[in-house]
């Protein structure tokens, strides 16, 4: 569904990535580990068009994506929930809501894909009057996980999902990524909760200092010793 | 909640009692010459000539959130396009105003195209410095008359061209509310102003769209600006392209409450009062300044919402405006 092919990425002459590949399959979760300032955030932000690499191709549904503008992405059916969430923080849950839904899906699609998106986050259903500003941190990224959803995307880019929030919270998040992908959904999840993303997804890539330095079956991975010693502390 | 009015109603729609309401505003507003003497005629044309220019503005400034600091020269654009229509090729009026109109919009594409893909400060930058541009220019051109300007036939007749006014200022205002209030396009402008890279990765074009802001925010400066050269029949660069018509227009939309429907309104009401009666006391002068400069200062401090806002929530409560004004300052 998704191919990235040798990518290359540079912030000036600042290179974040080097010829990085992945690619996602229809249906699964994929996780990107890495510490911080591995270029996971540029990696996903290459992916939804807000940069574009200075070489490689990135392909969706056969049809590169490489140099198109976010808009067109996103109505490609690629939902980038990013870093640090960027709600509206002005608008109410609903209109947040309402924005997420692309004029191309037709009104009752988008009331179905409402009701699914409350089925996962009761609360957001509670506070839909709420300005999206006024809510926890962890409602703020139910919201933006929400607004993703909206989409109805084929691929959903989770950017550092449990970034500031509560252990209870970061537990409940992942539990609803879980379940969204076994509702069919395909995500791209990028994580520094090495555990959590290796226990949730089906298949993995590490990213170190800009380059893919392991790949492999995440089950396999969370017993790699290297991933051991690096990231789940042991 | 349901998603019925997803990307037709931003807002919940008026009571009945403000469409009474609009409804007398613009009774008074069309009956209103009868009773006025022509100084008060020219003053009311004046107020709502800056009532529509200050919409103008706020459909890129306030909806939008970029600020142009060049918004007056579409109105110089449309007085000088409305006087070479006229007075070079002889052409009518009004196909004067539509042209000036479209010009002003088309240099607005122009302008914006390049510079509504940066963010931030550069927009205002790019916009003040084009500003500046047509304004120089308007003076070394030898069909804008240069210096001097243009003289434009005279066509003598208050109501006129305060009814002119009303109905172009009316349009901006009705465009406004059925646009940015009521419509899809609203949203994306809200979405971009709220937080422009969130609304990209929500799948709108941004760039695109503030274009298409930016050029229906020009549009009618440029046939304001058309009506004005007809009314006072003699433009030059300093009257019609001066810096202080863009100051007006943000004065005024920052003073009445950016972002709304009424503000850009009550903001020309009362800063284009203020200004006339304070020329009728004391005569020519520029202590206006001083005074509007005060107020808004007070705005922009305590009352960032504008007249507006207060009236919007908090007049009926009393003393909570003062409630919220002192907690802000540290005494």
């Amino acid at each position: 569904m998704l191919e990235v092919k040798q990518i290359s990425v540079s912030y000036g002459l600042a290179p974040a990535l080097w010829e990085v590949s992945l690619s996602v399959k229809d249906g699964k979760i994929v996780a990107i580990v890495g510490s911080n300032g591995a270029g996971k955030s540029t990696l996903m932000k290459a992916i939804s068009g807000l940069i574009h690499p200075g070489e490689g191709t990135i392909e969706f549904d056969q049809r590169r994506i490489d140099h198109l503008p976010p808009h067109q992405v996103a109505r490609m059916g690629i939902a980038h929930v990013p870093e640090g969430r960027r709600i509206f923080p002005h608008l109410t849950v609903i209109e947040n809501l309402k924005m997420g839904v692309l004029p191309i899906k037709g009104q009752k699609r988008a009331q179905e894909i409402l009701k699914n998106v409350f089925n996962l986050f009761p609360i957001l259903a509670e506070r839909q009057r709420q300005l999206g500003g006024t809510l926890s941190g962890g409602q703020q990224q139910m919201l933006a996980i929400g607004r993703g959803l909206m989409s109805d995307p084929k691929i959903l880019l989770l950017d550092e999902p449990s970034l500031g929030l509560a252990p209870i919270i970061v537990d409940m998040v992942f539990e609803v990524i879980a379940r969204l992908n076994s509702q069919g959904q395909t995500i791209l999840l990028v994580e520094q909760n090495a555990f959590l993303s290796l226990e949730v997804a089906q298949y993995a890539y590490v990213l170190e200092v800009g380059r893919i330095v392991l790949e492999g079956e995440a089950s396999k991975l969370i017993d790699d010793p290297h991933i051991k010693k690096a990231y789940l502390g042991e | 909640m349901p998603l019925k009015n997803a990307h037709t109603q931003p807002h919940t729609s008026a009571p009945s009692w403000r469409w009474a309401l609009l409804g007398l505003a613009l009774l008074i507003a069309f009956l209103l010459p009868w009773p006025l003497s022509p100084l008060w005629i020219r003053i009311a044309t004046e107020v709502i000539m800056w009532a529509g220019l200050a919409q103008s503005w706020n459909i890129i400034g306030g909806y939008t959130g970029y600020l142009s600091f060049g918004h007056g020269a579409f109105f110089g654009v449309g007085a000088y396009m409305t006087g070479i229509v006229m007075l070079h090729l002889g052409w009518p009026f009004a196909l004067g105003l539509l042209i000036s109109g479209i010009a002003a919009a088309l240099m607005a594409v122009i302008i914006g195209y390049p510079t509504l893909r940066l963010r931030g400060a550069y927009f205002a930058i790019a916009t003040w410095a084009f500003g500046e541009m047509i304004r120089q220019i308007a003076t070394i051109l030898e069909i804008t008359g240069g210096a001097f300007g243009m003289q434009l036939p005279s066509y003598l007749n208050l109501p006129f061209f305060y009814y002119l006014f009303l109905l172009v200022t009316g349009l901006t205002y009705l465009t406004t509310y059925l646009l940015l209030e009521r419509s899809p396009f609203g949203y994306k402008l809200l979405a971009i102003r709220e937080h422009e890279e969130a609304a990209e990765m929500v799948g709108v074009d941004t760039v695109t769209i503030k274009i298409k802001a930016f050029a229906l925010s020009a549009f009618f400066p440029g046939v304001l600006g058309g009506i004005y050269a007809y009314w006072v029949t003699y433009i030059h660069p300093d009257s019609v392209l001066g810096a202080q018509l863009t100051d007006f227009m943000v004065v005024m939309a920052f003073l009445g409450g950016i972002g709304s429907l009424w503000g850009p309104f009550l903001g020309a009401v009362v800063v284009q009062l203020v200004n006339r009666v304070l020329w009728l006391v004391w005569g020519e002068g520029t202590f206006y300044l001083i005074i509007i400069g005060a107020a808004i200062c007070t705005v922009v401090l305590f009352i960032p919402s504008g007249i507006i806002g207060l009236l919007q929530s908090r007049i009926f409560l009393p003393g909570t405006a003062w409630k919220e004004i002192r907690k802000k300052v540290k005494w």
